[in-house]
């Protein structure tokens, strides 16, 4: 019965379609337009009409992104321009984004038992948490810029690691105590009484039972740390690179260079699908958590 | 096999809320206790002190003579079956039976070995494969009552365990855990609101309500000698009725004036000796009330049928005499109808008298 009315509520009339396919386009579009822009050659970057697919299909712009090329000269009038190879970026990013999202999950998680489990912080902690995170980040950088640079942490891996795992932790701490919230405490305290400590049990039986929810939580946060863009450019001087800040670097006094840009942010996107991929077996558990009681 | 002393337990939540009360109660060695009572009356806050999942404010816990208030419940050897049965959902069913065996540290062939023992003596063999959600809720109980016992613990808690089956299934599985105490011989400690199952299991019943205890007693005496009056209508179904009533003395008889008929109690006066107040409540139990179709002797009172419950072998019919309503038990094969004038009278020797005050019982 259940299953039949699940079904019966998937059916939709023609509106519903129509309104499907305007949600679809609005989504596809904007990476349709990315991947033809990044086969287009400068020429056909901006035309009127516009162009639906490329009529000289190139690599170039990928070519321009990944290696030195001179290839380059032909997006200026007159200068002889030759951008950094963006691998730099993609290796910087994965560490800072990927280094910071680990960082953000290990103590959102024990931050998230502690607030769910043995109640630290009282009932308005957790809105305290999140009231910081929702201070816009063009408040906090002036202030962050003048410590770091206090510090020495201006252009350094961990300074960046450092603000990525503190802006994003609270948003971890609040899903993952959300899952925490929905296993039942009798399951550790069962576990208790078999034997296991307090912090045992929190992560050999109510862990395990989360894993979903805490990967669906790192793929979310790590999303946020890999296309952050402000304090990658405030935070940085050029030693430490991130793809945001790399495709800003396409541009001349003659104007931004959309190949190169559309291309770089195209690979930019496949490592988030490989990993969405990966974890879509948890990915779906994770979002649609909460059939553990019965 | 271990006793179990409470002493002076009180447990006060971090809001403010007391739980518990100055509770004392010793639980015999190898006794199938119950701590009966309605929703709230501290209850399964008591078995989770005892269990060590909850720090007492005040008092102490022994087990016989050990000191166990502030001991973790990992060192206690306590074994508890929750309410919701929490068995881990992503472990087969010998997974979860297995788990504190593990962390005990047993070796593998004694794991197995006990597992099947536990698994053929609670009829769960063939679900050791299975994953909780495969289990249906009788198998479910049984596993999380496996994992339990195969711990071998010094005391057995139990948290509501049948309240999550239907009618038939709990009277079944009634029956199996009073099989299954025989075979244990251990101390168990059964938590419920079911006033049935707690009759029927225990050798002592404890009955609370607010926190305290209100009498610690056989199952009979819980029932036919209640010590007061939240007892006397917490135990029993249909519920005792209770009837504002003063006591008048006239000449050689003793009444029990009740605004809306007397009863003479004179065959009875001396069980009155003791009693000092005059204001008193009248307790009877539904079953004690004799209903006759005719007034057969001076002593019936007269009433109208309010309502009648059909129960089957048995009809519980209201009865309203002037202000007072008084609900009995008539035998199906006595025609009663609704309006109908009724004479009944009641059994002298199973009344119960109460103080109006403090509601302590005096008979």
């Amino acid at each position: 019965m259940r299953g039949r009315s699940s079904l019966e509520k998937t059916k939709m009339g023609p509106f519903g379609y129509l309104l499907l396919a305007i949600i679809l386009v609005l989504v596809i579009f904007p990476i349709y337009w990315l991947i033809i822009t990044s086969l287009k050659p400068k020429s056909e970057w901006i035309v009127t009409p516009p162009l639906w697919l490329p009529r000289s299909p190139t690599f170039l712009n990928y070519l321009v992104i990944l290696t030195e090329t001179t290839a380059g000269v032909e997006y200026v009038l007159g200068s002889y321009v030759v951008f950094k190879p963006a691998v730099k970026a993609f290796i910087d990013s994965a560490i800072v984004a990927g280094i910071g999202t680990i960082l953000a999950i290990i103590v959102g998680v024990l931050a998230a038992f502690a607030v769910s489990r043995h109640n630290i912080g009282g009932n308005s902690f957790l809105g305290l948490v999140l009231m910081l995170r929702m201070a816009p980040p063009m408040v906090a950088i002036i202030p962050l810029t003048v410590f770091y640079s206090l510090l020495g942490f201006i252009d350094t891996y961990h300074g960046l690691i450092l603000a990525y795992a503190t802006f994003t932790m609270p948003y971890a701490v609040w899903i993952i105590k959300s899952f925490i919230d929905e296993v039942p405490r009798e399951l550790e305290d069962s576990a208790r009484l078999d034997g296991l400590s307090p912090l045992a049990a929190h992560f050999k039986v109510t862990l395990p039972l989360i894993k979903g929810g805490v990967l669906a939580t790192a793929l979310f946060i790590w999303i946020l740390n890999w296309s952050e863009y402000l304090f990658a450019l405030m935070l940085t001087r050029g030693k430490v690179i991130t793809l945001p800040v790399q495709i800003t670097a396409y541009q001349t006094y003659a104007g931004m260079l959309y190949g190169p840009q559309a291309a770089l942010a195209i690979l930019a996107v496949i490592p988030l699908v490989i990993f969405g991929t990966m974890i879509r077996r948890y990915l779906a558990r994770g979002l649609t958590f909460g059939a553990i009681r019965r | 096999m271990t006793k179990v002393m409470l002493e002076n337990l009180t447990k006060v939540y971090p809001g403010g809320t007391k739980a518990l009360d100055h509770l004392n109660i010793e639980i015999e060695s190898g006794s199938f206790t119950s701590l009966l009572g309605p929703s709230g009356c501290g209850k399964t806050t008591t078995l989770k002190l005892i269990a060590g999942l909850l720090e007492p404010t005040e008092g102490k816990i022994f087990f016989d003579d050990e000191d166990v208030t502030y001991l973790p419940p990992q060192k206690r050897g306590v074994g508890l079956v929750f309410q919701d049965y929490a068995v881990f959902p992503h472990m087969t069913g010998f997974e979860n039976i297995a788990f504190g065996l593990k962390i005990r540290g047993v070796d593998e062939e004694e794991i197995k070995r006990r597992i099947n023992e536990i698994a053929s003596l609670l009829e769960i063999e063939h679900v050791l494969s299975k994953k909780p959600k495969e289990m249906n809720i009788s198998e479910l109980q049984r596993v999380s009552l496996a994992r339990t016992i195969v711990m071998r613990p010094r005391v057995l808690l139990l948290d509501e365990p049948l309240s999550n089956l239907d009618a038939t299934l709990r009277v079944k599985a009634r029956m199996e855990l009073k099989k299954l105490q025989k075979h244990l011989k251990q101390t168990i400690i059964y938590v419920t609101h079911d006033q049935i199952e707690a009759l029927t299991l225990s050798d002592k019943v404890a009955v609370m309500s607010q926190g305290k205890l209100m009498q610690y007693d056989s199952p009979e005496n819980i029932f036919n000698k209640p010590r007061n009056k939240f007892v006397a209508g917490f135990v029993g179904t249909p519920p005792m009725n209770f009837i504002d009533c003063t006591l008048v003395r006239r000449g050689d008889h003793l009444l029990l004036d009740a605004g809306s008929f007397q009863l003479d109690v004179s065959p009875i006066k001396n069980a009155f000796e003791n009693i000092k107040s005059n204001e008193l409540i009248l307790g009877i139990r539904p079953r004690d009330v004799i209903i006759q179709r005719e007034t057969i002797n001076k002593d019936a009172i007269t009433g109208e049928i309010l309502t009648v419950e059909p129960q089957g072998v048995e009809n519980v019919v209201a009865i309203k005499i002037g202000e007072i309503i008084i609900k009995a038990i008539a035998p199906t094969a006595l025609t009663i109808k609704d309006s109908q004038k009724i004479c009944f009278k009641f059994d002298l020797h199973k009344i119960h008298i109460f103080d109006r005050k403090s509601g302590e019982a005096y008979l």
